[in-house]
């Protein structure tokens, strides 16, 4: 008992750091799951089937367009290519944060792995690249546990209550909540540039590639983002070893 | 409507798809990953930053075309790029961007509540 104390009071300390830094988090997806349980209430879904699907599939936008394309009959094919193409940028996400886990074991691993979002990513990541002694595992059980509860919950909330969410007030507000916050978690790579100016390319190109090929540009301007700031990191590397030899 | 049969289906299978690109990574290229020296790490950095401005543009402005975007800029589309550049130098500067969040929510809320008002 004695042995495992420091451990639990590590544990407590890292995973209530995690839950407080996804207060914001939770914050915005009160807002939006509860808008997706409306939504849900709207398109003829039962409480329950609200509810499990924010539990299996926890991404809004995902839920948000699936029950708008599922009319009188229902191709699932067009519902496995829809969750290829929205839900595609978790496996950058995934990849990203896996080194951190280094010594977490593959059972621990697999049970979190429905938790990750864009926005636990992107409060865990920002914490561990700023963070040497944190225990990541803890950490990101705070912030994803935190995450995940509200957002069920919040659909639950959003779909008994459906009729006060559908303001255009509402609406709007809603729909500007998770952009302040991934820009305030962005800004947090300052001043290294060129994960800055991946950041900025992702925004940047994501429109350009939307009037060529439409609503694909999340899947392919965070490909073209990263390898063009990657050839760019190898360009200057080069650049630096050449100067170096003269 | 669809069927509650195929609601469940429907709901079962996008539940399989999420799951399986978060933990393609992990069941596959797991130690691969891990190696710190490895360049489609970097990659893969950049690539998942790259997302986060991808999602800030996407869901601020619905996902549209640049045409679409440039047509459309109107007083709400110029607060919220507004709001962005601020929420941006202000957590370069402070440095918290639970604050930041909160500080620059608040004034959009307010600006927005003013807009629709008037």
């Amino acid at each position: 008992m004695k042995r495992n104390a420091p451990r639990l009071s590590r544990f407590f300390s890292d995973f209530i750091a995690g839950a407080g830094d996804a207060v914001p988090v939770a914050f915005a997806f009160f807002f939006l799951f509860a808008a997706v349980g409306a939504l849900a209430k709207q398109h003829h879904y039962s409480f329950l089937q609200a509810s499990m699907m924010t539990m299996l599939v926890f991404a809004a936008p995902l839920q948000a367009t699936l029950m708008q394309l599922t009319g009188p009959t229902v191709s699932y094919f067009g519902v496995l290519s829809i969750t290829a193409i929205v839900n595609f940028r978790f496996i950058f996400m995934s990849a990203t944060l896996l080194p951190y886990f280094k010594h977490t074991t593959y059972f621990k691993l697999l049970l979190i792995s429905p938790l990750l979002s864009a926005s636990t990513f992107a409060v865990s990541y920002t914490k561990f690249k700023n963070s040497p002694s944190l225990n990541c595992y803890y950490y990101h059980l705070g912030v994803a546990i935190t995450s995940y509860l509200t957002a069920l919950a919040s659909t639950m909330l959003g779909y008994l209550l459906s009729q006060g969410l559908s303001s255009t007030y509402f609406s709007l507000l809603l729909s500007f909540i998770l952009p302040i916050h991934f820009t305030a978690l962005a800004a947090l790579n300052w001043p290294k540039l060129l994960p800055i100016a991946a950041i900025f390319l992702g925004f940047l190109l994501t429109p350009v590639i939307n009037s060529i090929i439409p609503n694909w540009g999340i899947l392919f301007s965070p490909l073209m983002s990263g390898l063009l700031i990657f050839s760019v990191e190898l360009l200057l590397k080069w650049h630096t070893y050449e100067k170096r030899s003269v | 409507m669809a069927s509650d049969h195929a609601l469940w289906i429907t709901i079962i299978l996008a539940g399989a798809g999420s799951w399986f690109f978060r933990a393609l990574p992990l069941l596959f290229v797991k130690t691969k990953l891990i190696n710190e020296t490895n360049p489609y790490l970097e990659i893969v950095n950049y690539c998942s930053l790259a997302v986060l401005g991808s999602l800030i543009y996407s869901a601020a402005f619905n996902n549209t075309g640049v045409f679409e975007f440039i047509s459309q800029f109107d007083k709400l589309a110029f607060l919220k790029m507004s709001i962005i550049l601020v929420a941006f130098c202000l957590s370069c500067w402070t440095r918290n961007a639970v604050k930041v969040f909160f500080t620059c929510f608040l004034v959009y809320a307010t600006f927005l509540f003013w807009n629709l008002m008037g």
